[in-house]
């Protein structure tokens, strides 16, 4: 009777970490995170291969119009079926504005939000530590 | 013992009945795709990829919506589109391009909190997408379910942006660019009429922004339908576009970059740009714009495109 509740119970378990796959319930569960008083608006969804050189990192690559006035959220959450741990970054131009991941102190935030101040065409990076390969899901919200 | 082993038993049970559901045809649950970014060796997928891009760029069919709820503009129904032609529209250009405007107008409704008027949009949208053979990403009952009740804004608005999201990731990734294209040409004819609609009744000076920062939104629309021009009515649309043009080139957006700041608040980072934008437009600009979108609009929603 043991085994076999050990074996339910390990398969409970492998349903919670099924959860974060890399289809559409990862879209689901990352907005999760948007609170009540924000409006979800799109979503990133990256898929990466492994890389052989640390040097060109793949980068999934979006592009998104941002008005100012405006108080968005940015969240990233990665598939637990992958190795990869997901950055996102957001881009002006060529000038980096804001990042998930602070490289000097190597803290992920996994979110953060944004008052822009300049409506334009900004740019969404999501890749993946070390290169690794990863399924990841970006989640653009704005607070209502 | 015999009871929680049944317990369990039940939990497994259901639990594997909604992870099967990952795996069917009938929802949205499809595994990603790899993205096409790093697959950008061939100038076709460059191409495909900068289409897309562009795509990208037109704001959300929410946007101006909550712009006009923040600046407590109050509800108007006329501004919405009739759903009565929708029986009439036969080709996917006319079926892709409605669904654009009313995915807009449901935003619209969905924002306002006006249930109770979503049902006729939510329908025609039904009927258009089945035209379009996507109707497979708008989980219908789940729609009207979450429409009727009125605890249930947040999830009607999360269900009805992330089904367009996902058909629109269906359509790009199996050669149907263009069906987006449209549905994005249509968000946008359809937002820009009802800021250019609100600003007569009530002049408004973030509104106003809004309607001249449209500039860079029509510059990308242009580049898109200029790919498909061989086709007589994506032509007549982007000759449309291009007396929009006309008028938008007369507007000045000018934008002063300066390093953004951050801070760690509640333990989430927050940045705060201090780059500016601003936009110089008329009231008289205004007026021609929403002239020209009305009649375009018009041509649309009366299928004369």
């Amino acid at each position: 009777m043991k085994k076999i509740l050990s074996i339910i119970l390990l398969l409970l378990i492998s349903k919670s970490f099924a959860f974060s796959q890399c289809n559409q319930s990862l879209v689901k569960n990352c907005c999760t995170n948007i609170s009540t008083t924000s409006v979800f608006l799109q979503q990133f969804r990256a898929k990466l291969g492994d890389t052989n050189t640390k040097n060109d990192l793949p980068v999934a690559r979006f592009s998104v119009l941002m008005s100012k006035g405006n108080t968005y959220r940015l969240d990233i959450c990665s598939a637990l079926d992958f190795e990869g741990e997901a950055i996102l970054q957001l881009f002006d131009g060529d000038k980096l504005v804001a990042s998930t991941y602070h490289t000097p102190s190597k803290t992920d935030f996994k979110a953060f939000e944004f008052f822009c101040s300049k409506t334009a065409i900004y740019k969404v990076y999501i890749s993946f530590l070390d290169g690794k390969p990863g399924c990841a899901v970006g989640i653009l919200s704005m607070k209502k | 013992m015999t009871k929680l082993l049944n317990l369990l038993l039940v939990s497994i049970a259901s639990l594997l009945f909604f992870a099967c559901s990952n795996f069917t045809t009938e929802d949205n649950d499809e595994t990603f795709l790899q993205s096409d970014s790093v697959i950008a060796s061939e100038s076709v997928e460059i191409a495909k990829e900068s289409m897309e891009d562009l795509i990208d760029n037109v704001s959300s069919p929410i946007e101006i919506a909550s712009l006009l709820l923040d600046e407590e503009i109050p509800f108007n129904k006329d501004y919405i589109a009739s759903t009565a032609h929708i029986d009439n529209l036969i080709t996917d250009f006319d079926c892709a391009i409605n669904l654009g405007v009313l995915g807009t107008d449901l935003g619209y409704l969905n924002l306002y909190d006006k249930t109770s008027s979503v049902m006729s949009t939510v329908s025609a949208i039904n009927d258009l997408t089945n035209n379009l053979n996507v109707g497979q990403f708008f989980d219908f009952d789940l729609l009207k379910q979450l429409a009727t009740n009125s605890n249930s804004l947040d999830s009607l608005v999360f269900t009805s942006i992330s089904s367009f999201n996902n058909m629109d990731d269906y359509l790009r990734s199996n050669n149907r660019t263009n069906v987006s294209a449209l549905i994005v040409s249509g968000v946008w004819i359809e937002s820009t009429y009802l800021a250019t609609q609100v600003y007569t009744e009530m002049e408004n000076k973030k509104i106003a922004e809004r309607i001249g920062e449209q500039k860079l939104i029509l510059n990308n629309l242009i580049l898109i339908l200029e790919n498909y021009k061989s086709n007589a009515n994506f032509n007549e649309l982007l000759v449309d576009f291009k007396t929009l043009k006309l008028i938008y080139d007369e507007i000045e957006i000018i934008t002063v970059d300066s390093e953004p700041e951050s801070k760690i608040e509640n333990g989430m980072l927050v940045i705060i740009q201090t780059s500016k934008s601003t936009v110089d437009i008329s009231n008289e600009q205004i007026a021609q714009i929403g002239l020209e979108v009305s009649k375009l609009r018009n041509k649309i929603i009366n299928n004369e495109v």
